[in-house]
């Protein structure tokens, strides 16, 4: 039997490369999804209208994911503080993760921003403790 | 933008009153501290310079009704004052001589009322009317 | 009005089809944001007969920022003032947008069954809760029965 392609519709798909995402623990029917806005990690975040390169994903030093927008956005915030909203660690971006390295450099300046405030709670917190001791 | 409730705006004027946040020319708070309708309001409004309302200070009675801040709330003077707006029976602002509450806005607070009845005194055309004696009270 | 994110959909759909014992959240028809609740007091808490009524506002930021919420039924608790307003960590410093309207909610029940007069809002109520707490407990009942609604 001859056959003759007339027409090619091909079909992609694709997702986030996420590191180590089978071994993660999960939350029972959070799986996949950004724990701000709580839209799928392959979806956008609320003020984007394309998925992927326009609404990137990031992943956290601990090891939570968010969409840049939303995780950005979080930390601009005073109430952030800095931490992540999952588990209230200092966030910051976990190295050497394919998807994080496109945004390293934008997301540096909120961290450096933000961390110090950081730092400085935990002086007073070690002065206030000297000042006890003696 | 989403609409506020209404007790949520009127929390959020509260704190502005209480913590001195707004201008020091007025004032507002709850009329009682354990209203938890928030409907009734006493303010201050500290006489314009150079108007003959110089360092008078007049007293107010605001009511807050269930459409607030769709609807504009009722005022009335409760320091005798000579102003075009306000009735001199009753001390009640006229809603039609008085533009702010004419032409209403939700964006619109108790403060920018205050404001502008202050506005009102200082007109070229309501800076020197004869006012009565102060202290007393409609 | 501008479109509700999908979150909020998402959770208020939760609320109705997934309901947590003894909280019930409704939003206004014509203000989406705008919810109204009711809170069984907690079993064993002076606040155990009654049902409480509270309503609960999710702000343009929302969740970058918590949701606003107070008593609307009278309430004799350390933590709640005359207005209704609730002073608890996660509705100011320490909200995070991986809190919910359900968590916050659980969260206020939970505040009524442990009250913390040492972090008061309501200060002549905490001074009473310190001083004499069975005249303080006993007061709060008989509020409950006054002004909450019967189980």
């Amino acid at each position: 039997m001859l056959v003759e392609f007339t027409k090619v519709y091909p079909v992609f798909s694709w997702s986030w490369d996420i590191p180590g995402d089978d071994n993660t623990e999960k939350e029972m029917g959070d799986e996949d999804l950004c724990g701000i806005c709580r839209v799928n990690y392959n979806g956008t975040c609320p003020s984007c209208k394309f998925p992927g390169d326009d609404c990137p994903l990031v992943m956290g030093e601990c090891n939570h994911n968010f969409h840049v927008h939303c995780i950005q956005q979080w930390l601009d915030t005073s109430t952030a503080k800095g931490l992540c909203p999952m588990c209230r660690q200092p966030f910051s971006l976990k190295r050497g993760v394919a998807i994080n390295e496109s945004q390293i450099d934008k997301l540096a300046n909120l961290l450096i921003q933000s961390q110090p405030a950081v730092l400085n709670d935990d002086q007073d917190m070690m002065m206030e403790q000297e000042f006890v001791v003696r | 933008m989403s609409k506020i409730p209404r007790s949520f705006r009127l929390l959020e004027e509260l704190e502005k009153g209480e913590k001195g946040m707004g201008p020091e020319s007025c004032s507002y708070g709850l009329a009682h501290s354990d209203d938890i309708t928030m409907t009734y309001w006493n303010g201050t409004i500290l006489g314009p310079p150079h108007s003959n309302h110089e360092n008078r200070i007049y007293s107010v009675a605001l009511e807050c009704g269930e459409e607030y801040p769709d609807k504009p709330p009722k005022i009335k003077f409760i320091s005798k004052i000579n102003l075009p707006c306000v009735n001199q029976t009753t001390g009640k602002v006229e809603e039609d001589r008085f533009e702010t509450v004419r032409s209403w806005k939700r964006s619109y607070t108790m403060e920018t009322l205050l404001l502008d009845l202050r506005k009102e005194m200082a007109l070229p055309a309501n800076k020197k009317l004869p006012q009565p004696t102060e202290g007393t009270n409609f | 009005m501008a479109s509700l994110p999908k979150r909020i959909i998402k959770e208020t759909e939760r609320l109705v089809l997934d309901p947590v014992p003894g909280i019930n959240a409704v939003p206004h028809e014509d203000n989406l944001r705008y919810f109204q609740v009711t809170i069984e007091g907690p079993q064993q808490s002076p606040y155990e007969d009654g049902v409480f009524e509270l309503e609960l506002f999710l702000p343009d930021d929302y969740p970058m920022e918590a949701p606003k919420v107070r008593f609307l039924t009278k309430i004799y608790h350390p933590n709640i003032d005359r207005l209704g307003r609730i002073c608890l960590d996660v509705l100011k410093a320490n909200w995070s947008p991986a809190l919910q309207i359900r968590t916050v909610l659980l969260s206020v029940q939970a505040l009524l069954a442990s009250p913390n007069p040492n972090d008061p809002l309501a200060n002549d109520v905490a001074e009473d809760w310190l001083k004499h707490e069975d005249e303080a407990i006993a007061k709060a009942r008989e509020w409950t029965k006054q002004y909450a609604s019967r189980k």
